[in-house]
């Protein structure tokens, strides 16, 4: 019963995310077109600090490639973060989130749901951005890679899904919004490695990113364009980052009922 | 005495405007803390990988002074953007242009009034840049060869990117869109423009093209006054022709500005979503 309500949530999300797309296209070139920014961005500054060869003798990898995957990563990871911090902060904005409360949905489902169609636009940008990359620079094997590295960041957004939720919490129970936010996007970013291998971080900032699941997906793909294959240290940090999605679960449960609950006691802003 | 009358009305509008914006966004809203604390993280994030492009025998004060100068132009030209431009769409999203527009003032003032918060902004973003790039690589080595340079510099810098602003939010009115734009133009120019690296380090057609647009005299004439890099064209050819560029540059900027609100008089204001 309650799957099958699932998904009829999602199907809504996904009429709703196409109707936008479709209203604002130019929604969908500022992603498609982002990732190749940032790569470009910190090409150039890189370039002037030295060169690319420095970065793949210290790191392993074809800068192009770790910061095409960065840059992607970058946008596909936040997608349960940004849809349900923003989403019901936007919604309470425009003072629709009285009714959204009065719905007999339940929020952590709907929360759920909310990122769904943007995981699916993510393997279109993964295809825009990884492939013609990874295929310039590892030629037919780069096909294959990109598409594990796309599946891999798939399955890194939802492990860290649950983790995810609650920061999203912590900006709609905080009330500070978007600055907020501002504070805990390049915060996720930087305790989980996404645009550079975490050893060059600080011991104490390693230790506490270790209980992030994204840092360990991120450095199972990190690992993999170095070495193009699946090795058993990448499947036991699979295995950490599924115990913590895990141990994340009741966490973001119990948040969204506390979120509730102070939304039904306070009131909206409107 | 009409014309005094109009400027005193101008500054007042515009100190009303700094107060408004000073309450309710950076004490109000707790603005300042958070704002600094996110740009603090931002700035880690994207010195880190960086650092690891650096030549060995490159002295980290050296990196450090070239990461520190890109950082400062690049957050010159967000204040235009994110600070700027942006409030053209917190205008019409929050359906204030139309009064300002009815109460006969132009929506110049608000963007005057943002100047001080701005400037103010942009000082100590440059401290916490200083302080994260001497944490994380090593306090950058900057010598002030000149400081009439680097006053004038800086006084055509933001000259340029207030009118680039006015340029921006005229094409946000006109074409109902803002994220797309914002987020684009926010990276694209920069790195386009030599913002970030100096233009003698760049591929000759975006060397061309940074010289082309008026952003790459004063960005080049700060890194000179700096001592971090040397200006590609003599001293004195940059000097004039940045000054004369910006000048005109706003000029057009106003311009614009105005045809763009004679738009909106007649075709009325578009409706503006978070894109």
């Amino acid at each position: 019963m309650s799957s099958r309500y699932y998904l009829e949530l999602v199907r809504a999300e996904y009429i709703f995310v196409i109707a936008e797309i479709f209203r604002r296209k130019s929604m969908l070139f500022t992603v498609l077109i982002w990732p190749y920014i940032l790569l470009t961005f910190i090409l150039l500054l890189g370039s002037a600090m030295g060169g690319l060869k420095y970065f793949q003798a210290r790191v392993g990898v074809n800068p192009v490639i770790f910061f095409i995957t960065g840059g992607f990563l970058l946008i596909t990871s936040l997608a349960f973060f940004d849809d349900v911090a923003s989403r019901f902060w936007y919604d309470e904005f425009i003072g629709v989130l009285p009714y959204i409360i009065m719905s007999p949905i339940s929020k952590v489902l709907l929360a759920f749901a909310m990122a769904i169609p943007r995981l699916t636009i993510n393997i279109l940008l993964g295809v825009s951005s990884l492939i013609p990359v990874y295929v310039v620079f590892k030629g037919v094997q780069g096909i294959t890679d990109s598409l594990i590295v796309i599946a891999l960041s798939i399955l890194g957004a939802l492990l860290f899904s649950t983790l995810a939720m609650v920061f999203a919490i912590i900006v709609l129970v905080s009330g500070g919004g978007w600055r907020v936010m501002n504070i805990i996007r390049p915060l996720i970013m930087l305790l989980s490695g996404v645009m550079y291998p975490r050893f060059i971080l600080p011991y104490v900032v390693r230790l506490i990113s270790s209980f992030i699941p994204l840092a360990h997906t991120a450095e199972i793909i990190q690992v993999y364009i170095v070495h193009s294959e699946i090795t058993s240290s990448m499947l036991t940090l699979l295995g950490i980052a599924i115990a913590l999605f895990i141990i994340y679960m009741p966490v973001s449960i119990r948040g969204f009922s506390y979120w509730e609950l102070k939304v039904l006691r306070k009131g909206v802003k409107t | 005495m009409r014309f005094f009358e109009n400027i005193k009305d101008i500054i007042l509008c515009a100190i009303f405007s700094l107060k408004a914006y000073t309450l309710a966004d950076l004490i109000r809203a707790k603005g300042v803390i958070f704002s600094l604390i996110g740009l603090a993280f931002w700035l880690i994030l994207l010195i880190l990988p960086i650092t690891l492009f650096a030549r060995p025998d490159f002295a980290p004060s050296t990196i450090a002074a070239y990461i520190f100068c890109g950082i400062l132009v690049f957050n010159v030209y967000s204040i235009a953007t994110w600070d700027w431009a942006w409030e053209m769409r917190l205008l019409i999203n929050n359906n204030v242009l139309e009064y300002i527009i009815v109460s006969g003032r132009s929506p110049l003032v608000v963007y005057m009034g943002m100047i001080p918060v701005s400037l103010f902004w942009v000082s100590i973003i440059t401290v916490i840049d200083y302080l994260v790039v001497s944490a994380f690589i090593a306090p950058p080595r900057l010598i002030v060869n000149d400081i009439c340079i680097l006053m004038l510099s800086i006084l055509i810098f933001l000259i340029v990117v207030f009118s680039y602003a006015l340029l921006l939010a005229v094409v946000i009115l006109i074409s109902g869109t803002s994220g797309a734009i914002i987020e684009v133009f926010s990276w694209i120019l920069p790195l386009a423009t030599g913002g970030f690296t100096p233009l003698s380090y760049l591929p000759e057609p975006i060397r061309f093209i940074a010289l082309l647009t008026p952003f790459s005299y004063p960005a080049e004439m700060i890194r000179y006054s700096l001592g971090v890099a040397e200006t590609i064209l003599p001293l004195h050819l940059m000097v004039s022709i940045g000054l004369c560029y910006s000048l005109s540059f706003f000029t057009f900027a106003v311009f614009m500005f105005k045809y763009g609100l004679n738009k909106v008089l007649k075709e009325g204001v578009k409706s503006l979503a978070v894109w």
